[in-house]
């Protein structure tokens, strides 16, 4: 394995690369990266090569977009406030949750409250985060993925790729579609809300769309945009009764006023999967992994748990992937991290030397 | 239907605020011609706000109910925060008011060439077909040839119709047909082989409909059916989807409680990677692009 990723990792541009616009790439002087294609991402590159150089200046563009998110960081209090009271206004349903716990304690009161055997969800990292199957199997609910063909779910869960401030919306990007159906067709919308995906303005919402699905899998435009606002109007056929939005911290407003810093620039269009050639783990949120940290080799999914555990402790992420660097803790036998056992039980951390991404980082290497 | 609940002045397609314009006044210059357009300069389009689209009152909805302790987790996310975000020397964000000419009402990033087509009408029908949409450009009353051709070709006998003014319209005319036509119910829409809609914009540059939950009366008519019949009056194109994201600021209270941006038939680029058409529904989609 690592020595294959060794290999997956070897920069090699010329013919068969495709450059991956990053949102935390190039934003002011580093060019766009060169990545090697390999298995998973070959059919995906060719679309993603030919759409992004259509942007007159996609690293104009991204630079745009990571000033916005930092812009955005820098009033966070401000457009909270201003989100939930615009959205109340509309008849959205708030309630802030600081942790997963506090989120998957709400999302399970609402659906015991409409008394629900079967709760609908769309793709979105953010409803693992909180750890919500478990909770919903264990009091006899079932969590289905996608429109299984039941007309009217009670319940239904969505992630929120942007909340913008000034009018309480939330936006929900889907390619396939799945998103519009659980956000149309349920009757509670349940949106889980990462801090990090809220904008103060639609002028500011527009540049992280604009890049958004471009970013994420080449295609022009996702197949499906929809912009909620409030609770359904009473004569209307169709749609939630019900929106309740999760305000989700979880350890992000730690991680963003800390380390590491480029955090915020991520605008999550889902392309970090394919960038395994970096390293980086499936399913992950950032183009900043703990393989990327520790160097390749980690198998996947421990990057990827670590990777979200990471976000309840900021200091505990900085504290394992450090330490895994100096290789003084993982090695092929012992493979277990002191402070993430339930993440590395049953599995092994190969021994990495290699200097860590956030320190190539800061020196401006990558 | 609620449709009637509609004015007369929101509705009326002579609407000033609809209309091709001679002179530059439009929110976005869109220069010449590219090519072939010889002299002269190219018509500029009116870009409506959202303000400006059909619309109809509604009540206030009542409050939200807000529950958790917002002050508390506010009050958090400031601490954390007091320090700033940290920034890098070597990839320092750029500062966005020190651009000259930064007006925050303004594009934050201007639009990409391609994506902002001159030729809206061409640019859009070109639009839909790559996305796997058939297009019927009709002028003034859609003709019954073409009525009758829709009904026998997509052998569709079930229809439910959103409740728009333009897609009650057509509905009455199809079920003088011997169509079967029903208010977009979830219950009817999941059973009709089409869904009759209008749309409150179409996007040139990506084929795309936006449709309003409010106008429309709910969702289901254009979700729900295997075939989407979508009525566009050529007025209502704008370039990029650009334009209609940042014109939703300017009139809080219009925005619907869904407003929904769809390209073409369902798809599912992610699966293996592939787009593919039709892996949820609907699987169709018809555009009756009026002018």
């Amino acid at each position: 394995m690592s020595a294959h990723a060794d290999d997956r990792r070897a920069e090699r541009p010329g013919p068969g690369t495709a450059v991956l616009l990053h949102p935390v790439s190039g934003a002011l002087d580093a060019g766009p990266r060169h990545v090697d294609r390999t298995a998973p991402v070959e059919r995906i590159s060719p679309d993603r090569g030919r759409v992004l150089p259509e942007l007159v200046d996609p690293d104009g563009l991204d630079a745009v977009a990571a000033a916005v998110r930092w812009e955005v960081m820098a009033s966070l209090p401000e457009l909270l406030e201003r989100f939930a009271d615009a959205a109340l206004a509309r008849g959205a349903h708030i309630y802030w949750a600081s942790t997963a716990l506090e989120a998957r304690s709400y999302v399970v009161r609402v659906v015991q409250a409409h008394d629900a055997e079967r709760v609908v969800r769309s793709r979105s990292t953010v409803i693992d985060e909180i750890e919500l199957r478990a909770a919903l199997e264990a009091r006899g609910a079932a969590m289905v993925e996608g429109w299984d063909g039941a007309l009217i779910p009670e319940v239904g869960i969505t992630g929120v790729d942007v909340a913008v401030a000034e009018t309480g919306s939330i936006v929900v990007v889907t390619e396939e579609g799945n998103g519009r159906l659980v956000a149309s067709l349920s009757r509670a919308h349940v949106a889980v809300l990462g801090i990090d995906r809220l904008v103060g303005s639609w002028q500011q919402a527009e540049v992280v769309l604009r890049l958004l699905s471009r970013s994420a899998d080449g295609h022009d435009r996702s197949s499906s945009t929809t912009v909620v606002t409030g609770a359904r109007d009473p004569d209307e056929l169709d749609g939630p009764e019900e929106l309740h939005i999760v305000v989700l911290d979880d350890g992000r407003s730690s991680v963003l006023g800390g380390r590491p810093p480029e955090v915020p620039g991520c605008i999550h269009c889902g392309a970090a999967p394919d960038g395994r050639d970096l390293g980086m783990g499936p399913g992950n949120r950032m183009g900043l992994s703990p393989a990327d940290d520790a160097g390749s080799g980690f198998d996947e999914p421990a990057a990827w748990q670590l990777w979200a555990a990471a976000w309840s402790d900021a200091s505990r992420y900085e504290a394992t992937t450090r330490a895994v660097t100096w290789g003084r803790l993982a090695t092929g036998t012992a493979g277990h991290l002191p402070l993430a056992t339930s993440w590395t039980a049953g599995r092994t951390v190969p021994q990495r030397t290699a200097e860590r991404f956030r320190d190539r980082w800061r020196k401006g290497l990558v | 239907m609620s449709g009637e609940d509609l004015s007369d002045k929101d509705l009326r397609d002579d609407d000033p605020t609809w209309q091709l314009a001679g002179a530059a006044v439009g929110i976005r210059a869109l220069g010449p011609e590219p090519t072939g357009a010889g002299s002269g300069e190219a018509p500029t389009w009116r870009v409506p706000s959202l303000g400006e689209r059909p619309r109809r009152e509604v009540p206030a909805p009542a409050p939200g109910s807000e529950h958790g302790d917002r002050g508390c987790f506010v009050t958090g996310v400031r601490e954390r925060l007091a320090g700033g975000v940290p920034t890098n020397p070597p990839h320092r964000p750029v500062v966005l008011a020190a651009e000259p000419g930064r007006d925050d009402e303004a594009d934050l990033a201007p639009d990409d060439a391609e994506a902002a087509p001159v030729d809206l009408v061409g640019s859009f029908v070109r639009a839909v077909e790559d996305v796997g949409g058939v297009c019927h450009r009709v002028e003034g009353e859609v003709p019954d040839a073409l009525l009758d051709h829709l009904v026998a070709e997509l052998d569709a006998w079930e229809m439910v119709v959103s409740a728009e003014p333009e897609a009650v319209a057509l509905g009455e005319r199809l079920s003088g047909r011997g169509v079967e036509v029903s208010p977009a119910t979830p219950e009817a829409a999941v059973a009709a082989t089409v869904g009759v809609t209008s749309a409150v914009a179409g996007i040139a540059a990506t084929g795309s409909l936006v449709l309003d939950s409010r106008r429309a009366g709910g969702r289901g008519a254009a979700l729900l059916p295997a075939i989407h019949l979508c009525v566009l009056p050529v007025e209502r194109l704008l370039a990029t989807p650009g334009d209609l994201f940042r014109s939703l600021g300017a009139a809080p209270e219009d925005l619907p409680p869904a407003l929904v941006v769809e390209t073409g038939a369902s798809r599912a680029g992610d699966i293996e990677q592939l787009l593919a058409l039709g892996t949820s529904r609907p699987i169709g989609l018809h555009l009756l692009l009026v002018s």
